[in-house]
């Protein structure tokens, strides 16, 4: 079962990407700040990070630069999901290696098609 | 050059007085001599009379035409016999003098001018006398001056006097060209300084700063004005910013969520379109989602409400109708409203109030809406087991603006929450302020950042004022009526 961590601070999004994804099998993990995402990383290591923009502590994009800087975590596969359309926002995360941006509202299909997709 | 003109123009002026005043000098110096040479004949006279010695006299008198240029002829005569003239050949000389075959008297003017007068000089000669006595005797002296010398002479140093004034008016237009030049070119250097850092930052580039700020003049404080002007301008673009970017997020995070609880369901709708009969086990999720959608259309509404709110306050077309009202039940209603929320969360929210309270003039709608603001905010930031306190009293600020009796009423509501740092305090009632970091500690969706603004703006329209305390442990916010 695959694992997946999101971090968002929004019960929206939560909710919606937890039924969105746990029909499809998916082991769901939720942490609202950066802190409490990196908390939980010391625990288990996710196959795939989900990943708001803007966080009550700290930005996505700085939690991003601290998972991809640990090497125990190279194969974890990385998905920015921000209401932040701009194009520099998305170069900015793509310079940061995640493996895509997805930016909101959530399409279903297109969502869980591309998921699937990257975990292969 | 406007200002050689008005140079031009002093110099003419200064140069005409300068010239008038000096021709009177003149004259009244003529004068003067004159009176001198008179004054010297005749103690002259009266000395040689005195010794007897009439060589003296007749030196004197000769040589006075040598010594005084001007001078066209001097005699002294005692009536009888002229003395001493300035021409040896007619001294002395017994009167009346037979001349040309006319007889002429001492007093006769035509005694000194002869025939040596140039008919040319025309004008004549001007005469002075003076009446000398010496030993019982009358003596007169007379000089006569040749009027066309004179004027000659008076011409001559007017002249003088003309050549000068030219020369110094020259020197000073020149003089003043070049000062004009230089201050003209010292004040226009900052001058188009300016005027291009008023283009650049009119083109939309607020990092542009004059430099030289530290200059003592004018100039520099108009250099430290601009600076501070243009400080001004982007502390607004980024209040604009801010204001844009807080509006966006709050429009679309709500739509965002909706739109997305939607399509959620109308996938597992289509993905299970062949499959009528697991419609019903979804129901209870479906049922969730749209209580979540209508929370969040709820949140875009209220948001709405309170930017159209702030557009009002803003155009200063924020009204309120007052009626004179007992507060107690307003206090009472939102207690009530908020009772059941404040209990989920695990607060205790209760009104603490006096038995006896002065009524006030106020709009009861625009006051519950800043009870309910100020309620929710407590909720927000007080933690699973806090107390939450909505109190009122009378009290008395004599400090108060002239039309306030100084009677106010105040209502207070305070919690055990997080508090506020003391340097956040005055800020919180500015549009859109936050206090950073603070959102983490929060309960529920994030505020709009207009609530306070609202606040601060119904209070005021009620001629009250609003502040808060904060002492680390839980705040107080503050509002007061006018009673």
């Amino acid at each position: 079962m695959k694992k997946v961590l999101i971090l968002e601070d929004e019960q929206d999004y939560v909710n919606v990407l937890t039924q969105l994804l746990e029909p499809e099998g998916f082991r769901i993990l939720v942490a609202s700040t950066v802190k409490e995402g990196l908390n939980l990383l010391e625990m288990i290591t996710p196959d795939l990070l989900i990943v708001d923009w803007n966080l009550p502590d700290r930005t996505g994009i700085e939690f991003i630069r601290e998972v991809r800087a640990q090497k125990k975590f190279r194969k974890v596969r990385i998905v920015m999901n921000s209401i932040r359309d701009a194009e520099s926002d998305q170069l900015a995360a793509y310079l940061e290696r995640v493996d895509f941006y997805f930016t909101k509202p959530i399409k279903p299909e297109v969502f869980l098609g591309k998921i699937k997709k990257i975990l292969e | 050059m406007a200002i050689d003109g008005l140079l031009l123009l002093a110099v003419l002026t200064f140069g005409v007085m300068i010239y008038n005043s000096e021709a009177r000098i003149l004259q009244r110096q003529i004068l003067d001599s004159r009176e001198d040479v008179l004054q010297s004949l005749s103690k002259v006279t009266a000395e040689s009379i005195l010794s007897s010695d009439d060589a003296l006299l007749i030196s004197y008198t000769a040589d006075l035409k040598r010594m005084i240029h001007e001078l066209e002829t001097a005699y002294v005569t005692d009536g009888r016999v002229i003395l001493a003239h300035t021409d040896k050949n007619l001294a002395p000389r017994p009167l009346p003098l037979s001349f040309s075959g006319q007889r002429i008297q001492a007093s006769s003017d035509k005694l000194l001018v002869r025939s040596r007068l140039k008919a040319a000089s025309g004008k004549g000669i001007s005469f002075s006398r003076k009446k000398v006595r010496v030993n019982g005797r009358t003596y007169e002296v007379v000089v006569g001056y040749s009027d066309f010398r004179v004027s000659a002479e008076i011409q001559a140093a007017l002249d003088a006097v003309l050549v000068r004034i030219v020369r110094a008016g020259l020197s000073v237009l020149f003089a003043g060209t070049l000062l004009a030049l230089w201050i003209s070119s010292r004040m226009t250097k900052p001058i188009k300084r300016l005027a291009k850092a008023f283009a650049v930052t009119g083109g939309g580039d607020l990092d542009y700063k004059l430099t030289d700020t530290g200059r003592r003049d004018e100039i520099g404080t108009l250099y430290r004005e601009f600076n501070g002007m243009v400080d001004r301008l982007k502390e607004l673009d980024q209040l604009k910013k801010d204001f844009v970017s807080s509006v966006t997020h709050e429009l679309k995070s709500p739509i965002g969520a909706i739109e997305s609880y939607l399509d959620l369901m109308a996938y597992e709708v289509s993905r299970s379109a062949k499959d009528p009969g697991s419609w019903p086990a979804k129901l209870p999720r479906f049922l969730e989602n749209i209580a979540f959608i209508k929370q969040n259309s709820d949140r875009l509404l209220r948001f709405i409400a309170d930017l159209l709110d702030a557009a009002r306050i803003e155009k200063g077309k924020f009204e309120i109708s007052k009626k004179r009202t007992r507060v107690e039940p307003l206090i009472d209603d939102i207690v009530k409203l908020f009772l059941q929320r404040a209990k989920a969360s695990g607060i205790e929210l209760r009104a603490e109030l006096p038995k006896e309270l002065p009524q006030v003039s106020l709009d009861s709608e625009r006051i519950c809406q800043v009870l309910t603001n100020l309620v929710s905010n407590a909720l927000k930031f007080t933690p699973r087991g806090g107390k939450i306190t909505v109190a009122a009293s009378a009290v008395v600020n004599p400090a108060a603006a002239a039309p306030h009796s100084g009677r106010f009423l105040r209502i207070s509501v305070e919690d055990t929450g997080i508090g506020i740092p003391q340097p956040e305090l005055a800020k919180l009632f500015a549009k859109f302020y936050q206090v950073p970091g603070v959102r983490k500690n929060a309960a529920g969706p994030k505020g709009t950042g207009l609530g306070l603004y609202i606040v601060k703006s119904i209070v005021e329209a009620h001629g009250g004022r609003t502040f808060a305390e904060s002492s680390g442990k839980g705040s107080r916010f503050i509002f007061e009526l006018p009673v």
